[in-house]
């Protein structure tokens, strides 16, 4: 199996989008991560949603996470209006966070290129080398799994074709 | 002069020239500088290994492994997020009263830890304290940072600097606390009312955000209360022995290195939580440093400095007392103490190998010029750096100027009190 194969396309927010802009895209789409461009249009990274966690909570409980227990449900709710609204820019620079940058693999590349690739950057996205701009397509850890169930599937058994139907839908979350 | 000597005396200044600035790493210089001391011939690998005087000083190395494992452990108990918090809810939100006690338990905190991992643990706290009472919290890292300069340079333990200082003097745990725990204390006091000139129009307090301090619940920071009283015990042992290491015959290093090993072994903690304070990059820039320095040595570069110093300086020990502790101070403020002290101890050394009983007090005042001088900057001491980095993170920025502004008074009234002190107590 290509990459080509199981490449999608993806929603991808500019570096100027706040954190909170993007908070409600991973809360309402359910992903797991969501794609930065740059200036251009390029992607340049892809940004969890636990990075995008760090910039709503305050930097003094990351800092030091036992001191989040020693509010009582009062306060704890109080502490979220005071975090400083930060940009996915700032949160990309931001040396603390874990931001990291795109994977990219070639459109030819096989399923076990991405996939051993993807391991060895701990990627939840790559992009498929090609297309710049809003056409560029993205291979998703999701999509990268359902694959490998399907494909070993059907080397463990060769003359059971169709039993994989299952697995075939895949997950365009990232 | 040798070609030799030159080399390496242009290694040595390109060296402290890219660690002031910090266009590179400075482990990073520090190994280059090593590496292009033994190409040169400078030094040779029994000399970088086993030789006491020009080697690298396994004392201060292992001192520092030893501790940095016991405080890494330590820390993860929630003592410090407890001790704070306790301290706001005690001043009941007042914030000068506030700052007083984390200025206090900062200082205290370095006596035993070194500044860089106080400050990270004390900063935190003091902006959950401040974001409660609505009070700026600039004031309050400032104020904490440089009482963590001041504390740490009343112990051996408790500056980098002074770990140095110990190994190339041969002086105990308790010629520090006997000759620069009083002087500390003093300047504790005074930097209290310097607190209090500098920073009360920025502390109002504010009577209805008091209950949000008072809501806060510091037992619940104690996340292993089986780890917290291991982790004092251990340190109270170890600390029992730096005071009695004379009558044990144990050294400081081998101290803290059984202290660290107990601790692991009676917390069966796993290896990434052991080490996770541990800043290799800091103990090879220690070993580089050393190497570096120790090439001047073997060159005999600092021995020529030292004759030199010997004849200008002749009996009047006072006047070099005073020149060091001021010329420490300002050159701290500016570059890296590690390094500045590192360079200067076997000078210091020689100096008081020629001058006995009378020169002893160099190394007082090469202590605390070069501790309380990492004040006078923003880039003065590590610590000041972190702290900088935590309040730009949580948004509150201190500019460079900002904190120098401060740096500068706090500087220059501790080193000026120190002077009197060296004088009454050593020269009278």
């Amino acid at each position: 199996m290509r990459v080509s194969e199981i490449a999608i396309s993806l929603p991808v927010v500019d570096r100027g989008m706040s954190a909170l802009a993007a908070a409600q895209i991973i809360a309402r789409d359910s992903r797991a991560s969501i794609v930065v461009a740059d200036a251009r249009g390029k992607p340049e990274a892809v940004i969890s949603a636990v990075d995008v966690l760090r910039a709503l909570v305050p930097s003094y409980l990351l800092d030091d996470v036992s001191l989040a227990a020693v509010f009582d449900e009062k306060g704890a709710d109080e502490v979220w209006a005071g975090v400083p609204p930060q940009t996915i820019g700032e949160l990309i620079d931001d040396e603390e966070s874990r931001v990291l940058g795109i994977l990219e693999v070639e459109s030819t590349a096989t399923l076990l290129d991405v996939a051993a690739q993807m391991c060895q950057e701990r990627a939840l996205v790559a992009v498929v080398k090609g297309v710049v701009n809003e056409k560029s397509k993205f291979v998703t850890l999701p999509a990268v799994l359902d694959a490998v169930l399907h494909t070993r599937h059907r080397a463990s058994a060769p003359n059971d074709a169709g039993d994989g139907d299952d697995t075939k839908q895949q997950d365009a979350r990232t | 002069m040798s070609v030799q000597i030159i080399l390496a005396l242009i290694v040595f200044a390109g060296a402290y020239v890219l660690i002031a600035t910090e266009w590179v790493p400075r482990m990073t210089v520090a190994l280059v500088g090593a590496g292009l001391m033994i190409v040169i011939g400078a030094t040779d690998d029994h000399g970088v290994f086993f030789s006491e005087k020009t080697g690298v000083d396994w004392n201060v190395i292992f001192l520092l492994l030893g501790m940095m494992i016991i405080v890494g452990i330590l820390q993860q108990s929630g003592v410090f997020e407890f001790l704070a918090i306790w301290a706001a809810k005690l001043a009941k939100g007042r914030p000068f009263v506030i700052m007083v006690m984390l200025v206090v338990i900062t200082a205290l905190l370095s006596a035993f830890l070194d500044n860089v991992t106080t400050v990270l643990l004390i900063a935190p706290v003091t902006l959950l304290i401040c974001e409660r009472l609505a009070v700026p919290v600039v004031p309050f890292l400032i104020a904490e940072v440089m009482a963590s300069n001041i504390g740490g340079t009343s112990t051996l333990i408790g500056d980098p600097p002074n770990i140095i200082i110990a190994s190339r003097g041969g002086l105990s745990f308790n010629d520090f606390l006997i000759n620069l725990a009083p002087i500390v204390l003093i300047l504790l006091v005074v930097y209290i009312g310097l607190c209090w000139l500098m920073f009360r129009t920025q502390l109002r307090f504010n009577p209805e955000r008091v209950e949000r301090v008072m809501a806060l619940n510091p037992r619940e920071a104690i996340r292993d209360v089986s780890l917290l009283i291991k982790s004092l015990v251990v340190i109270g042992l170890v600390l029992s022995g730096f005071i009695l290491h004379s009558v044990l015959g144990v050294g400081p290093a081998i101290i803290a290195l059984l202290g660290a090993g107990v601790l692991v072994l009676i917390t069966r903690l796993e290896p990434r939580k052991i080490f996770a304070d541990v800043e290799w990059e800091t103990l090879l820039f220690f070993v580089g440093l050393f190497i570096m320095v120790g090439s001047l040595v073997n060159l005999g570069v600092i021995e020529y400095v030292g004759k030199v110093a010997i004849e200008a300086i002749g009996d009047n020990y006072f006047g070099a007392a005073t020149g060091l502790l001021f010329g420490s101070a300002v050159v701290s403020g500016i570059v890296d103490n590690i390094p500045y002290v590192a360079t200067l101890a076997p000078l210091t050394s020689d100096l008081v190998q020629a001058g006995g009983a009378a020169a002893h007090p160099l190394w007082w005042s090469l202590a605390l010029g070069a501790d309380l001088g990492g004040n006078l900057t923003a880039i003065g001491a590590s610590a000041n750096v972190v702290v900088l980095g935590i309040a730009k993170r949580a948004g509150h920025p201190i500019s460079f100027w900002t904190f120098t502004k401060y740096g500068l008074i706090v500087t220059a009234i501790t080193i000026s009190l120190c002077l009197p002190y060296i004088w009454l107590r050593y020269f009278m």
